[in-house]
């Protein structure tokens, strides 16, 4: 078999490799992260991990990665500070890729007279596109930062009121019975309850 | 049960049995010596931790702590080929397995699918297949079976007998579960594609069964711990039984670093690295050894000696050699209603119509297919999120972000080949938080392996589309380098020459030291190794304490 390609490839290349997470795993932080992100929710406070200017930039790219249309998105859920804290903690194996990202968009950004965060939204697209194509392995690992941030649990500071789980349909009670769904409707007698 | 002192034994104290790991083997081990009266002690190398601890969290479970281990602390390295260097893996590890008391019982999907016994004597029906080591197992269906009713009963399985299924000599012990919306897809579009379904065997209780309670389908299963015990991990089934003994001591966060032979050649003394960082040894009459297909050949290379040069037990140089890991083809459905597959079990239906190897096809395989939604909200859209050939952001991305709830995946579990270069071994540089030398995983794929996955993958197409799907999608299938289950790699046979344990997992070459978890597997199966390794476990157990008895350990 050719070594070319693998499974590891695929998600690295998809964006779901977990980027080093795994190696900066800080047990000890956890619950301060989680104070903090339960402090975070609420009342805005300095940034920790990002200068201001990488935290405009950070929040304004997540708005292209999961917009926000007829549904809030990315910037609505607070991804960007599950990132700003995740970043300088248990992600912060992942902090040098998105630095880099971000460092990567600012350069093209004032090329075109303006912060990334400033751009109008067509222009960010483009370079979003342009970072996708030229930077892929930085663009998966912000992208996977962001989809953390999403759909990971509101007490580490991104989905927030649940925004990224009521996209998904999903419902965090974790008690359930029959019929699960749709298709399984008419299926279950009493016995199955 | 009655809370009380749990025994413990002290070191310098030749304990009857040493069992290392307490995962789906050790658990059933340490039961099965502890309840005949045998003196136990069990170590594990990771904590101990309990129901109420166990969350609905996967930023937890996946990225900050859970039951895996910190991978700064358990470094592996991979490599495809024996004449590359292998190189540490990624973010993400090569073989996923829990470091807690439970061992990977705790994150388990739970499918328990028997082996049928085609899988006992597969080489001799078909013959040899070229490039692997295909081999008989030195023991049949109808001697496992008894074990295999075992676990369904002591263990506890929910289910339904389905066609094609093996002999069994007594029913489940609970009806299967609830059929959810993935099943009934899998149910109906396999029959609109003209093949056959059956309940799924799982390892999750539908009843109050042992005084366990019933599930919740609170929809976390899949690489997650449960919360309420009714998920038959060995936490929950057969570690509350083995402390009741009085005979058994579960010692965590113990990291066994060797076994140490007296002058005689036998196994007296397990070292390891207790709680508080400190070197310690426990004497012992006997060691079985059920830390995992990797653990287990890493612990025994890790042993060598004068007298064992190559590691212990290893005289036929088969010891970490014949990695197996179960090939799993993937293909995603969206559907035009809610399935909600983030509530309940995995999966509540199979489809086993392609459980034979056929020649006609041109490549060995065999496997089946079940329906299931993603791992967590979070995995979703790290693993299965961008769709191949969809947009990886804006508008299109977040749409499908959203399918979530309308989505599942037709999943099928297929035959790995035992290849002798697939193994595992020790990193000559690289070692864990303990000094072990990190564990070394080379493997490539045999070629049928893939072949038999895009069988099967196709066959996922043809029930997903047969099921009303509106869309349907294959996920790419590519060599492995991710895997959880660790098979092949201290294969059982009746010849010292090309196997390393006998049929009743003794080793060949050191009398009081036996071998049992999925090392022993001669053969992959159909990719729900679980149940077979309870089975092998029971009957280890009571073949181990009968030769205990009458002195012949």
């Amino acid at each position: 078999m050719p070594a070319s390609s693998s499974r590891r490839d695929f998600l690295a290349t998809s964006g779901g490799a977990l980027g080093g997470a795994w190696l900066f795993g800080l047990g000890p932080v956890i619950e301060a992260t989680r104070t903090w992100a339960r402090d975070a929710v609420g009342t805005e406070r300095p940034w920790e991990t990002f200068t201001d200017r990488e935290a405009a930039d950070f929040e304004a790219f997540s708005g292209r990665i999961i917009p926000s249309d007829d549904t809030p998105g990315a910037i609505e859920a607070g991804c960007v500070h599950f990132a700003d804290r995740s970043l300088g903690t248990f992600l912060g194996g992942m902090l040098d890729p998105v630095r880099g990202g971000l460092a990567t968009l600012d350069g093209w950004a004032t090329d075109e007279g303006a912060p990334f965060a400033d751009l109008p939204l067509s222009a960010q697209d483009r370079l979003v596109a342009r970072l996708e194509a030229e930077a892929a392995p930085a663009f998966g690992v912000m992208r996977l930062v962001i989809v953390f941030g999403f759909l990971g649990d509101p007490m580490y500071g991104g989905n927030r009121d649940r925004i990224g789980w009521r996209h998904m349909g999903f419902e965090d009670v974790f008690v359930h019975q029959p019929p699960f769904g749709w298709y399984d409707r008419g299926e279950h007698g009493e016995d199955d309850r | 049960m009655i809370a009380q002192e749990a025994r413990t034994f002290r070191t310098d104290e030749e304990v009857d049995f040493v069992v290392v790991g307490s995962g789906a083997a050790g658990g059933v081990l340490a039961k099965e010596l502890s309840t005949r009266g045998f003196s136990v002690v069990v170590m594990e190398q990771g904590p101990y931790l309990r129901p109420y601890q166990f969350r609905h969290d996967d930023v937890d479970g996946f990225l900050i702590d859970g039951l895996l281990g910190k991978m700064a602390d358990h470094p592996q390295t991979f490599r495809r080929f024996e004449a590359d260097t292998a190189q540490p893996a990624g973010g993400f590890p090569t073989l996923i397995y829990a470091k807690a008391v439970g061992g990977s019982s705790l994150h388990f999907a739970a499918n328990y699918w028997r082996f049928r016994p085609i899988d006992f004597h597969e080489h001799s029906v078909l013959g040899g297949v070229p490039g692997s080591g295909l081999a008989d197992w030195p023991i049949s269906y109808d001697e496992l079976e008894p074990y295999y009713t075992k676990v369904d009963w002591e263990v506890g399985v929910s289910g339904a007998p389905g066609p094609g299924d093996p002999r069994r000599s007594r029913g489940y012990p609970v009806p299967p579960m609830p059929i959810t919306s993935s099943g009934v897809l899998v149910r109906d579009g396999a029959a609109a594609a003209g093949y056959t379904s059956a309940p799924a065997p799982l390892a999750v209780l539908s009843r109050p069964h042992n005084g366990r309670a019933a599930c919740i389908h609170c929809g976390f299963c899949w690489g997650n711990a449960c919360e309420v015990g009714a998920k038959s991990s060995s936490l929950a089934s057969m570690i509350p039984i083995a402390e009741a003994s009085g005979n058994c001591e579960i010692r965590d966060r113990s990291v066994v670093l060797r076994l140490e032979t007296n002058p005689s050649g036998r196994v007296d003394r397990v070292v390891y690295v207790d709680r508080d960082g400190v070197e310690q040894a426990q004497r012992a009459k006997a060691v079985v050894v059920a830390a995992n297909g990797a653990e287990t050949p890493r612990l025994l290379l890790s042993s060598a000696s004068s007298r064992f040069p190559d590691g212990l037990a290893n005289s036929s140089g088969l010891l970490g050699k014949h990695l197996m890991f179960n090939y799993n083809p993937r293909v995603w459905a969206e559907y035009e209603h809610p399935l909600n597959e983030w509530k309940s079990v995995v999966a509540t239906r199979v489809v086993m119509d392609f459980y034979d190897s056929d020649p006609a096809r041109g490549f060995y395989g065999g496997g089946g297919i079940d329906g299931r939604g993603a791992f967590t909200p979070m995995f979703w859209g790290m693993l299965d999120n961008p769709r191949p050939g969809a947009a990886g952001w804006g508008p299109e991305f977040k749409r499908n972000l959203g399918a979530y709830s309308h989505a599942m995946q037709f999943m099928g579990h297929a035959t790995s080949l035992p290849v002798e270069t697939n193994s595992i071994s020790l990193d000559p540089d690289l070692r864990d938080a303990w000094g072990r030398p990190a564990i070394r995983v080379t493997y490539d794929d045999h070629p049928d392996d893939l072949a038999f996955a895009g069988f099967l993958q196709d066959r996922a197409v043809e029930i997903a589309e047969a099921s009303g799907a509106r869309s349907v999608w294959r996920m790419p299938i590519l060599p492995s380098d991710v895997a959880a289950h660790l098979l092949g790699t201290a294969r059982m046979g009746d010849d010292p020459g090309t196997s390393v344990v006998d049929r009743y997992h003794r080793t060949h070459d050191v009398p009081n030291l036996f071998l049992c978890d999925g090392s022993s597997f001669v053969t992959s199966g159909r990719g729900q190794p679980t149940m077979t390794i309870q089975a092998l476990a029971f009957r280890a157990g009571e073949h181990i304490a009968e030769f205990a008895g009458r002195g012949e350990i």
